[in-house]
C-alpha cells in the first residue's frame, strides 16, 4: 500500500447488535487531507461507524482500510486520534499528566510529551489550566479531549460531535484548528449535527440514515445543480419576460410584489437570465441567488430515504 | 549472551508498565484503600490491646501451679501462636474484600464512563490493558497485604511472644490471597456490571472460606468426603487455601490449641494444604487473568 491510499476505505461495512441493525453496507472513500462530513439524525449508526473505525468494536461484514492498511493493523492507531462523543477521562489526573498517560501509550518518549504538552494545550486553549481535570466544565473537557486527539499529530482524525458542549467561541476555535489540520495534510473525520458547520469547514460528506449511506460525495457538487434566484424589482414584469425566462430553461415560482423567484437548471444560467429581462425592458434593482444549503440536501436525502 | 528482548515486547512491556503505573497511583488515591487503610488502624490498635491484656492473663495463668516450667512454657506458645492466628483470620477478611471491592469495577466502571474509549484507541491492546490493571491494583493489593499481615504478626510476637517461623515465605504467599480475588473480579468485571460482579466475588470468597471450614473439619474428624468438598472448593477458589498455607509457614506445627487437643483426644490433624496448592493458585491467578484478556477482547465498547 502507498500512503497516496485513501485515508478511510471501506467496502460493505455491516454491524449488527445482535439482532438490532447497527449500519448496513457502507461504503466509503474519504481521501487524504481532507475535511469529511458524516452526517445523519440521532441513532442513524454514525458512532457504529467511528466505533468500528477505532477499533471499539467488530464488524458483522464487510472490510475496512485505514491509511492504507486494514482495520486490525495494530501500529496504524499509532496515526489516529479520537475525540469520542462521551469525552471522559481520569478526572483526577492534571490536563499534562492525561496527556503524559496517552502520550505514552501512543509511543511517544516522555520528554517528547513534556515538550508537545503544553503546546496542544495552548491551542485548544486551556494553555493555563493546570487543575485537575474535575474541576473543568464539560466544554473545557472537550477541547482535552481535542488535545488528546491532536497530541500524536495523527494523519487521521475522528472527531465525534466536537462542539457538542461548546460555546459559540469555542465552536469557532475548533473550527479553525480543523482548517489548520487539513493544511497540516491531516485527514478529518468529523461526525457532527451542526450542518452549518460541516458546510462551512468540509470538503466532502456523506449522510447516512437507519444504518444506510444514502448520500455522499464532494460538498461543492452536492450543493450545486438547481438553483434559485430571487429578482428584486421596481416595477411589475413585462409580458415579454415570461419567454425570456423560458429560453434560459427557468420555471417562476414566486411573482409577488416586485420579487421575482425563478428557478434555474444552474447557477451559470444566472448572467443570461439577467441580461435577457434586463433586455425586455425589466427594472431589476437586485438580484439575490439562493444557494441550495446542506440543510436543504440533508432534509431532502433522509426524507427520500424514509418515503423512498 | 543473553538475548535483547525484540521491539514489539519493549513495546508491549512499556504499555503495560504504563497502564501499571497510572492504575497504582490511582488505587492509592481510590477512596476504598482509604477507608482500608482507616479501618485497618483501628483494627491494629483493637488487635494490639486484645494481645496486651490477654498477653497479661496467660503469663498470670500459666505460671506455676502443677505444671512444670516446661511446660507452662509451651502452653504460653501454643496459645501465642493461636492468638496470632485470630488476627491473621480478620486480616484475610479485611485484605480480601479490599482487593474486591478496589477491582469488580476496574473495567466495568471504565466502560460504562466511557473513559475506555478514548485509551483503547491508542495503540494498546486490550490484553496488554487488563494486565496492566492487574498488575498496578496488584502491586497496591500485596503491599497492603504485607504491611496488614506483617503488623499483625510483629504485634502478636512482641505484645505475646508468637511464634513466627518462615516469615519471608509465609508473606508471600498471603499476598497470593488478594490476587487470587483480584484475577476474579478483574474477569468478571471484563462481562459483569460493577455490582453483580462485587456480589459475586464477595460471595465466592465466603464460599471458598466456608469449604476452608468444612475441609479442615473433615480432616479433625476423619471424614474423606468433607475433605473432598473442601479440596473441590478450594480447586474452584483457592483464597482459603493459601491463607492457610501461609498460616502454616507463619505458625510453628502443632502449636494451635485445637489442633493439640483434638489430636491428643485421639482425633485427626486438619490437613495443610500441599505445595501443589501453591503451584495451583500461581496457575488460576495467571489462568483467570489470561481469560479476563481474551474475555475483553471480545467485548463490544
Amino acid at each position: 500500500m502507498t500512503e497516496t491510499s485513501a485515508a478511510i476505505a471501506t467496502t460493505g461495512l455491516t454491524k449488527y447488535y445482535g439482532r438490532k441493525l447497527g449500519c448496513s453496507q457502507i461504503s466509503l472513500t474519504v481521501p487524504r487531507g481532507s475535511v469529511f462530513g458524516f452526517l445523519g439524525p440521532n441513532g442513524a449508526g454514525k458512532s457504529t461507524f467511528v466505533k468500528i473505525m477505532v477499533g471499539l468494536i467488530a464488524p458483522t461484514a464487510g472490510e475496512a482500510h485505514l491509511l492504507g492498511r486494514p482495520l486490525d493493523d495494530f501500529a496504524v492507531r499509532a496515526r489516529i486520534g479520537l475525540l469520542p462523543e462521551n469525552f471522559r477521562y481520569q478526572d483526577w489526573l492534571t490536563p499534562l499528566e492525561l496527556l503524559d498517560f496517552h502520550g505514552r501509550l501512543t509511543g511517544l518518549e516522555r520528554s517528547e510529551v513534556a515538550v508537545r504538552a503544553p503546546r496542544v494545550l495552548e491551542r485548544v486553549g486551556l494553555g493555563s489550566e493546570s487543575g485537575k481535570i474535575r474541576s473543568f466544565s464539560k466544554g473545557m473537557q472537550q477541547r482535552l479531549g481535542l488535545a488528546c486527539a491532536l497530541l500524536a499529530e495523527p494523519d487521521l482524525l475522528f472527531l465525534d460531535e466536537p462542539t457538542s458542549a461548546l460555546d459559540p467561541i469555542g465552536r469557532h476555535d475548533v473550527r479553525e484548528i480543523l482548517v489548520q489540520e487539513r493544511e497540516r495534510g491531516a485527514t478529518v473525520f468529523l461526525n457532527s449535527h451542526l450542518l452549518s458547520e460541516v458546510e462551512s469547514i468540509c470538503d466532502q460528506v456523506a449522510v447516512i440514515d437507519q444504518g444506510k449511506l444514502i448520500e455522499s460525495g464532494r460538498l461543492a457538487d452536492l450543493l450545486s445543480g438547481p438553483c434559485e434566484v430571487e429578482i428584486t424589482l421596481a416595477v411589475p414584469l413585462p409580458e415579454s419576460a415570461a419567454a425570456e425566462i423560458a429560453a434560459v430553461g427557468g420555471i417562476v415560482r414566486e411573482d409577488v410584489a416586485g420579487r421575482l423567484v425563478v428557478g434555474l437548471p444552474a447557477e451559470d444560467a444566472i448572467p443570461a437570465l439577467v441580461a435577457r429581462l434586463a433586455g425586455a425592458g425589466a427594472s431589476i434593482m437586485g438580484v439575490t441567488r439562493r444557494r441550495r444549503t446542506l440543510e436543504a440536501l440533508f432534509l431532502e436525502a433522509v426524507e427520500e430515504a424514509h418515503h423512498g | 549472551m543473553a538475548s535483547q528482548p525484540s521491539a514489539g515486547v519493549r513495546s508491549t512491556l512499556q504499555r503495560v508498565g504504563v497502564v501499571a503505573g497510572l492504575t497504582f497511583r490511582e488505587a492509592w488515591r481510590r477512596k476504598v484503600f482509604l477507608a482500608a487503610l482507616v479501618m485497618s488502624v483501628g483494627f491494629l490498635v483493637l488487635y494490639s490491646l486484645g494481645l496486651y491484656y490477654a498477653g497479661r492473663e496467660v503469663v498470670v495463668n500459666t505460671n506455676g501451679g502443677g505444671l512444670g516450667d516446661a511446660a507452662n512454657a509451651l502452653m504460653r506458645r501454643g496459645i501465642a501462636a493461636q492468638m496470632l492466628n485470630y488476627g491473621l483470620t480478620p486480616t484475610s477478611l479485611i485484605v480480601s474484600l479490599t482487593a474486591v471491592f478496589a477491582t469488580v469495577g476496574t473495567l466495568s466502571g471504565e466502560i460504562d464512563t466511557g473513559v475506555l474509549h478514548g485509551v483503547l484507541a491508542r495503540p494498546i491492546r486490550r490484553g496488554e490493558l487488563v494486565a496492566g490493571k492487574f498488575l498496578g491494583l496488584g502491586a497496591m493489593l500485596v503491599v497492603y497485604d504485607v504491611v496488614l499481615v506483617g503488623a499483625v504478626s510483629v504485634l502478636a510476637h512482641v505484645l505475646v511472644g508468637s511464634p513466627i517461623s518462615e516469615p519471608v515465605p509465609a508473606l508471600a504467599l498471603f499476598a497470593l490471597e488478594p490476587l487470587v480475588l483480584a484475577a476474579l473480579a478483574i474477569l468478571g468485571s471484563t462481562r459483569l456490571p460493577t455490582l453483580a460482579n462485587g456480589v459475586l466475588c464477595t460471595a465466592a470468597y465466603g464460599i471458598a472460606s466456608v469449604g476452608g471450614l468444612i475441609e479442615q473439619l473433615g480432616g479433625l474428624i476423619k471424614n474423606a468426603t468433607m475433605s473432598n468438598i473442601g479440596i473441590v472448593v478450594s480447586l474452584l477458589l483457592p483464597a482459603d487455601a493459601i491463607h492457610r498455607k501461609a498460616a502454616s509457614l507463619l505458625l510453628p506445627g502443632g502449636l494451635l490449641s485445637i489442633e493439640g487437643a483434638v489430636a491428643a483426644a485421639g482425633g485427626g490433624v486438619p490437613p495443610q494444604p500441599s505445595a501443589a496448592m501453591v503451584i495451583w493458585t500461581l496457575v488460576y491467578i495467571v489462568g483467570a487473568v489470561v481469560l479476563a484478556a481474551w474475555s475483553f477482547k471480545r467485548r463490544e465498547l
